[in-house]
């Protein structure tokens, strides 16, 4: 048989292209479970340290309903946190711990370090500078105790 | 013999087709009437199974617009809630910052997508534009056949 022939047949492109989609498709797998895993983690903390966090049981004095984070959206499923970034209004600043609350009404403790950019507009600013109300985007990491390490703080006009 | 008492006399028919038949002008059909009448009878079938499936394409795009409708108002909403907006607006305000903390920057743009909600508006829009492409073939095929049975109709007066 004609290599050539088998090799620009039908068949074999079908095979590569079926390749190519089932590879995209165990990426994407992949790349779900990573972000819905690390979601959950921080999810999980995040409910475990309120009391810490924020000083009062998550529920409330009088037991108020679930928040969004742990509530089920009819499209989405489970609504787990962000773990690597909001965007939010500061409400609260205390030392190096910035309290935003988000745009699904959740606080979320943001630890700034000695590394943590900020920016606003062309220029940079300390943590001094930061202010309640100020609108401000936090990209950072996650860590155990369902805060965001902040590494990069946008100050939004 | 005693013949008034026969009511009837069997004749074989035979004999007087002629006179019997005489009246009736004998009827040639035109040549190709045969092939014309077949060709006829699979133009209204092709005709029919035309018809049936663009009904099928028209219910099966009803509801993807009607499923595209709901996934794009949900999707518009949920991304309005997200922080996608906000995250995006970074690699144009704060590209070295993107860079410089790119693997952060990523899983916060990947846990801001409505994940499922971006699945189903995709597979809707994809679905629609399949079902509109099938619905312009098969019009197509159906005015073709229409065209061909009126020229049928009237090309042998």
């Amino acid at each position: 048989m004609n290599i050539n022939k088998i090799v620009q047949s039908k068949v074999i492109i079908v095979i590569i292209v079926a390749i190519f989609e089932l590879a995209f498709l165990a990426g994407a797998f992949n790349l779900g479970v990573r972000v819905g895993y690390h979601k959950a983690r921080f999810s999980y903390a995040w409910g475990e340290y309120y009391d810490r966090n924020f000083g009062g049981p998550r529920r409330g004095i009088f037991g108020a309903p679930e928040g969004p984070a742990f509530g089920r959206s009819a499209f989405e499923g489970p609504a787990f946190m962000n773990a690597h970034g909001i965007f939010g209004s500061v409400i609260k600043i205390d030392g190096d711990t910035v309290i935003i609350k988000g745009a699904d009404n959740m606080e979320r403790v943001i630890l700034i370090s000695g590394e943590t950019q900020i920016n606003k507009f062309k220029g940079t600013l300390r943590k001094e500078d930061l202010k309640v109300n100020d609108k401000i985007i936090v990209i950072g990491d996650p860590n155990e105790q369902g805060q965001i390490i902040a590494k990069f703080i946008r100050v939004m006009p | 013999m005693h013949r008034q008492g026969v009511l009837f006399i069997l004749r074989p028919m035979q004999e007087d087709k002629e006179q019997t038949f005489g009246y009736i002008n004998p009827i040639r059909p035109k040549r190709g009437l045969f092939s014309r009448i077949i060709r006829r009878l699979g133009l209204e079938e092709k005709l029919r199974s035309v018809k049936r499936n663009l009904g099928l394409f028209i219910a099966a795009f009803i509801f993807f617009a009607a499923l595209f409708g709901a996934a794009f108002v949900v999707l518009k909403q949920l991304t309005a809630e997200s922080n996608l907006g906000p995250f995006l607006s970074l690699i144009f305000s704060d590209p070295q910052a993107v860079l410089k903390y790119w693997d952060s920057f990523a899983l916060s743009i990947l846990e801001s997508i409505p994940g499922f909600t971006a699945f189903v508006f995709l597979l809707s829009t994809a679905f629609l534009l399949l079902l509109i492409r099938s619905i312009i073939l098969y019009f197509g095929k159906l005015l073709s056949i229409i065209k061909s049975i009126r020229k049928q109709r009237y090309e042998h007066k």
